[in-house]
This record gives structure tokens, sequence and C-alpha cells, in this order.
């Protein structure tokens, strides 16, 4: 068995903390703050996933704030017609070994270009 | 000239890096996820302030020690403004700082906007 060293950000386990916001529009493009445990900002993305759909959040090097933070933007939903809140899981995912957090869950809100209705 | 260790949390300059977001209710309790430089979680004070020629203001954001995340970030909760009543939005300065040394990072804008009232309302106090 394999001897880890819990504090080396290759290898320690990944886990979201907090995130700013827990929904947002299925167009994307949402602004979120996760806070997290240490990650390596060359090593690590974030992956929306509901069955077999996934896609990742969008974020540079220079989002990953003193590792223990990520500024991203939400990936567009893979249906843009939805009509009623839709529920996805987002997990840390290291590259270079594919170790993944354990996930939370985050609401994807139809896109209303009419929202008072009017047609 | 004192010579600071800058590799200690207590030393180190203080610096707002990002926050989520610049702008809330003039009634305060508003959610922010700040990022920052490294501090201590026990001896840090977000401060609110506003400074001009009718006198200071200031208020301290709500949070306590384990709302600061691994010494880089802290969600803290906005404090009230001295007035709800504002007609229109104000903008004021928010700052980190050490509560023991007073020291503190350079200050961020915050926009407080007016609660929603009734139309009627506004138009009145418009025709003032």
């Amino acid at each position: 068995k394999p001897i880890y060293d819990k504090k080396a950000t290759t290898t320690s386990e990944l886990k979201i903390c907090q995130l700013n916001l827990n929904k947002g529009s299925c167009r994307g493009k949402t602004e979120v703050y996760m806070l997290c445990d240490k990650v390596q900002k060359d090593d690590i993305e974030i992956l929306f996933r509901q069955g077999s759909w996934k896609a990742n959040g969008e974020f540079a090097q220079t989002d990953v704030h003193r590792q223990i933070a990520i500024v991203f933007k939400t990936p567009p939903y893979q249906d843009q017609d939805i009509t009623e809140e839709v529920e996805v899981s987002v997990v840390l995912r290291r590259v270079s070994d594919q170790m993944e957090s354990e996930p939370v869950s985050f609401m994807y809100l139809p896109h209303n270009p009419d929202p008072y209705e009017v047609k | 000239n004192p010579i600071y260790d800058s590799k200690s949390p207590n030393a180190s300059n203080l610096k707002i890096s990002r926050m989520d977001k610049t702008c809330g209710s003039v009634l305060g309790g508003d959610e922010i996820f700040l990022l920052c430089d490294k501090v201590q979680k026990d001896d840090i004070e977000i401060r609110f302030y506003e400074e001009d020629e009718d006198g200071c203001w200031e208020a301290f954001g709500d949070f306590s020690p384990t709302d600061v995340h691994k010494q880089y970030a802290i969600v803290f909760k906005t404090p009230p403004y001295h007035s709800a009543e504002i007609d229109r939005p104000v903008t004021v300065f928010l700052q980190l700082r050490r509560k023991k040394a007073g020291d503190s990072s350079d200050p961020k804008q915050f926009t407080y906007v007016p609660q929603v009232q009734d139309k009627e309302e506004v138009l009145r106090k418009k025709q003032k």
C-alpha cells in the first residue's frame, strides 16, 4: 500500500468547502467563488456533471488565490431550453492523477428572455 | 527603522485582493466573500468607513474566526449604513485592519443601495 503525504498538494485529498452561489443561469458565465483545501493552480479543474454530461468551470491560473480559493465561471448547461431548475454536481479534480473531491450541488435555472410574459 | 519579518503574518502587509460583491443593501446583512493576503483569524477586522465634512462614520463587517478560511479568505456580512433613509446609492470604503497593531490595508469601495421603495414614494421625493 502506498504511503501518501497528506500535506503535499500533489497527493492530498481535495475538498470543496464553500461556494458563494449554488445556482445560476443555464447559459453559464455565472461568476462563482469557491473556497477549498489546498490545490495546485496548474493541476486542478472544476467539473460540472450530470449523468453522461460534463463540462468544465472556466478559470485561469491567476484566478486561483493562494491555493485555497478559485474564482471561476460556470459552463453553459447542455440544454438551454430547460423550463425548471436542474440539479448538477460540481467536483474538484486533480488533472495529474484524476483524483476527485466529494461533489457539491449546483442548480441551473431556466433562461427566461421574456420575464414579464408579454408574448 | 524597525526591521519586520515579512514572513510573519502579523508583520506582513494587509491586502484585499478580490471581493465577490462591491454593493449591497443599505440595511446591511449581505454576505461577501473576500480574498486577501495572509491574516490571523483572531486578529483581523473589516472596517467600513466614511469621511466627509460632516464627520466620520465607521462600522465593522460581521464574522467569527471560523469564517476566516485558511488565512487567505474571509466570509462576512456587511454592517448596516448609519442611515437607512438614502435616496440614491452611497459609496463608502472598507479596509482590513489588525486589531492589535492597528495597521490597515488599502481601502476598497463599497456602495450601499437604497431599499426598494414603492415608486410613488420615490416620485414624491423627486418632486420636492
